[in-house]
């Protein structure tokens, strides 16, 4: 399972926040809550095995970059934030992992069942939600 | 997606999938029943619709639907879903596999297809508070109370 070699990085703090982006074609309405969001297929782990990608808002914001940033190139996108304090009561850990391109890179790791799954599309907040659909 | 492509998409499933006589899932699980429900043809073409998406459709190197799960998926809902059954959302998956998800009713249902003999079901009631998933390989027929649950009312 994705994210055994990995420890939970303690500096970040719970507050801190984490910007996913979400595809258009994995956006939902979940008429039990009267609202669009993620399916639950949008918070898993990339298919080489790696753990899931995110951006650490508090390191983009130091690198004087907005929300907007993260989408650029993807058109359509949308982006949702998770909370850190969310992500660990789920049992899972977040690293650091900064890229040439990404230097506010980080991964969530741990093993993500459909439930965990489920609980961070629920909990996501849309930071930028790109809207482009009518109730079913 | 253009109408063009989506067209292009079509033609090729059906050419690639050679016959509806076939079927993807283990004999098992096959039923016989012929759904009704009036969404099914506007689900089918999202369904195919899948087909063309390309290596990293979701930005994080998601790899392409495979026509297995679409045929797949297009069965369960031709067998499971009835004249009453509310319309699913669906949505592919990072491995190449489809999605099909009912939250309606007080109820969550998501059918996570990997491949034709590898399921996964997540069923949530929320006014009773009940959980539970399911790993199904051969046996389908508790998607058929499942999907009966949505289906009445």
């Amino acid at each position: 399972m994705a994210g055994s070699e990995y420890v939970d990085d303690q500096s970040i703090l719970d507050e801190e926040e984490l910007w996913r982006r979400v595809p258009p074609r994995l956006i939902i309405f979940d008429n039990n809550l009267g609202v669009y969001r993620p399916t639950s297929s949008a918070f898993v782990d990339s298919p080489d095995g790696s753990p899931m990608s995110v951006v650490m808002a508090s390191e983009a914001e130091k690198l004087n970059r907005t929300a907007d940033s993260v989408l650029i190139g993807h058109e359509g996108y949308s982006l949702v934030s998770i909370k850190v304090s969310f992500v660990r009561s789920l049992n899972l850990g977040v690293v650091r992992n900064p890229l040439p391109n990404e230097q506010a890179h980080a991964l969530v790791f741990g093993n993500k069942t459909k439930s965990v799954q489920r609980k961070l599309a629920k909990s996501a907040i849309w930071v930028i939600h790109y809207q482009d659909q009518t109730p079913p | 997606m253009t109408s063009s492509t989506l067209e292009h998409s079509q033609s090729q499933f059906l050419s690639e999938s050679e016959s509806w006589s076939t079927s993807t899932l283990p004999e098992s699980a096959r039923l016989v029943r012929d759904s009704s429900a009036h969404w099914l043809s506007e689900v089918v073409a999202e369904l195919v619709a899948f087909l063309s998406l390309k290596p990293n459709w979701d930005s994080y190197e998601a790899i392409p639907v495979r026509i297995e799960n679409v045929k797949t998926a297009i069965e369960l809902l031709f067998n499971f879903s009835a004249a009453s059954t509310p319309r699913p959302s669906v949505v592919p998956t990072n491995l190449g596999g489809v999605q099909i998800e009912w939250h309606q009713k007080a109820i969550d249902l998501e059918i996570e297809i990997h491949s034709p003999v590898a399921i996964d079901v997540c069923f949530e009631d929320l006014e009773k508070g009940v959980e539970r998933e399911y790993e199904l390989r051969s046996d389908l027929h508790i998607l058929e109370d499942l999907v009966s649950k949505l289906s009445q009312q």
